[in-house]
């Protein structure tokens, strides 16, 4: 597949962050909910509780909205995988791994989408849709667990080339950290959302009930969250490689820390007085918490990986050279100049000295003599005790050959 | 009271854990992060755009466990007459002509109870670039390995070395 320009690479970093900051959102949104949908379809089973069945309805209605927009998390799940791996080349990026990646998932989407349709049934009885709502969770979980562990997995560059060998190296404390952290962001999540919903429930004036059931619980899930949050944050700090740290990255959660504190204070204030918690405030506060996750995620792979986009121009260019069209004999010659204009002509020069001799004075004495000049190149020895010993540059054959093919030519010129 | 033995609560947990990161901080800024080297030697430069060769500088890479870092004549054998007009070869010449030694921050160092051979890796034709990463595109030479022993153990194990205790806990 042709590269693009290396201009484009800070687009789509960029594009990273702000792809990883929405696919973590709703991620995050479809997990809580599809969880609290089955725990409160349980309960509404167990009690016969109409309540009850209404708010799982209305959770599913809200996370799973229709099928267009699960087609577009899928699409939104591809495109971030494809801009870790145009960005990064982590060589587990493999397309089976990638394949495997967007099947599951899409697997999982259908599950959830086939749970969501049993559960909207008038009678929605039995165990079929709690045992097809787990089968979808559980894969969806599975797939983000080894999303979680492949992010962490770019953050130990040392062990990519053993990961073929041991596949079990890819799964780390870190990315465990990571999973663990995306749990503890769906439950405010959840609760922001159901605080929404109570907002709209409680518009007409019409379902009190409903409303005081929705934010009550919204709240007690949104408060929950926010003191699970440090842990899952500090966990992430403790597990993350020592390469990955700087000072900004220890700020971040810091901050997120006095966010989630200021959160829980005011929610614990609300549901304490029997108000409802407004959820606008919440979303925006949980949506931020998420942002300032992301952009440390991002500033610990820029800091491993700061030869990123070094590999990437290579790649480029190593995409871009056109066939040699020069005839033989003039293509050594060029190829000679290349590489003494980038190797020699720090220490040569033709006419003058500079750390070593002029080669204006050496080169005679190699006249018709190509193959011990290459020797020379290959395999230098001090003869001159007025200058430096010359270093061994690791010049292959072909190189030396056609680094003394055109020191020979010039010399003929001269 | 009630309130107040909550909302004190609910502070002191999260600054439990705010303590707990600012103490994560404090001890990676004060012991883990790397200092300013005292001279800011390019590798991308040396190693890079002139493709010195690794064992040009460290000479002993291929002899002795410790790669060595290069004497300052090392470095004067060509800084006598190239790019002597920069600031950092200026400093260079200084500590050369004053004959003190240049006091480098290593980075990577390994406990003491870890016995470590250069020449045995350099034998085993591990490229350098596997422990310290693309130096050669470094303007300055950070860690990029994280140098764990689950990391040795996995290439040990690959490429058949030895992985018994006593290879690197003698």
């Amino acid at each position: 597949m042709p590269l693009l320009p290396p201009e484009y690479l800070p687009l789509f970093k960029a594009w990273l962050v702000v792809g990883q900051l929405l696919q973590l959102l709703w991620a995050a949104v479809m997990v809580g909910g599809v969880l609290l949908s089955l725990f409160v379809f349980l309960q509404a089973q167990r009690y016969r509780d109409p309540l009850r069945l209404r708010s799982a309805r209305d959770l599913l209605a809200r996370v799973l909205a229709n099928k267009l927009l699960g087609l577009l998390f899928w699409l939104l799940a591809a495109l971030n995988l494809f801009a870790v791996h145009w960005v990064y080349r982590p060589p587990f990026f493999t397309p089976p791994f990638w394949m495997a990646m967007l099947v599951l998932l899409a697997v999982a989407l259908l599950l959830l989408f086939l749970y969501r349709q049993l559960i909207d049934r008038q009678q929605p009885g039995g165990v079929v849709p709690l045992a097809v709502g787990a089968a979808g969770l559980g894969l969806l979980l599975g797939v983000l667990s080894l999303l979680a562990c492949g992010g962490a997995a770019l953050l130990k560059p040392e062990y990519w080339p053993h990961l073929q060998h041991n596949p079990l190296l890819f799964l780390s404390w870190n990315g465990l950290a990571r999973f663990l952290l995306v749990l503890c962001l769906a439950l405010p999540l959840t609760g922001t959302l159901l605080l929404l919903r109570a907002d709209l429930a409680a518009r007409p004036k019409q379902l009190p009930d409903y409303q005081h059931y929705l934010s009550r619980r919204g709240g007690v899930l949104a408060l929950l969250g926010g003191l699970l949050l440090p842990a899952g944050l500090v966990f992430d700090l403790l597990t993350l490689p020592l390469i990955a740290r700087s000072l900004v990255g220890f700020l971040l959660p810091m901050v997120s820390l006095s966010l989630a504190l200021l959160l829980c204070l005011g929610l614990c204030r609300r549901l304490l007085e029997g108000q409802s918690p407004r959820g606008e405030p919440l979303l925006a506060a949980v949506v931020f918490i998420c942002l300032l996750i992301g952009l440390g995620d991002f500033l610990a792979r820029e800091q491993v990986l700061a030869d990123g986009s070094a590999i990437w121009q290579q790649a480029y260019a190593a995409d871009q050279i056109a066939p040699e069209s020069a005839a033989p004999d003039q293509q050594l010659l060029v190829r000679g100049e290349q590489i003494f204009q980038s190797r020699c002509t720090l220490c040569h020069r033709f006419d003058s000295r500079l750390v070593g001799p002029p080669l204006g004075e050496v080169l005679p004495n190699y006249r018709g003599r190509s193959e011990a000049l290459q020797q020379f190149i290959r395999q230098p020895v001090k003869r001159n005790p007025d200058y430096p010993e010359m270093p061994n540059l690791g010049l292959q054959q072909d190189e030396a050959a056609a680094v003394a093919a055109y020191l020979l030519e010039r010399l003929k010129q001269n | 009271m009630y309130r107040l033995l909550l909302n004190l609560g609910i502070v002191g947990y999260f600054g439990l854990f705010l303590l707990v990161t600012g103490g994560l901080a404090a001890y990676w800024a004060i012991y883990q992060q790397t200092a300013e080297q005292p001279i800011a030697f390019p590798h991308r430069v040396h190693a890079g755009q002139l493709q010195l060769p690794c064992n040009f500088c460290h000479r002993y890479v291929e002899q002795a466990r410790q790669a060595g870092i290069p004497s300052l004549s090392r470095c004067m054998d060509c800084h006598r007459s190239i790019a002597t007009e920069r600031s950092e070869i200026k400093k260079l010449t200084r500590y050369f002509e004053a004959g003190q030694p240049v006091y480098w921050e290593r980075l990577h160092q390994l406990p003491d109870f870890i016995y470590f051979s250069h020449k045995r890796h350099i034998k085993g034709e591990i490229p350098c670039a596997a422990c310290h990463g693309e130096v050669t595109r470094m303007e300055v030479v950070r860690r990029v390995r994280s140098l764990e022993m689950g990391w040795c153990l996995a290439c040990h194990r690959e490429r058949g070395a030895a992985t018994d205790c006593t290879t690197c806990h003698k």
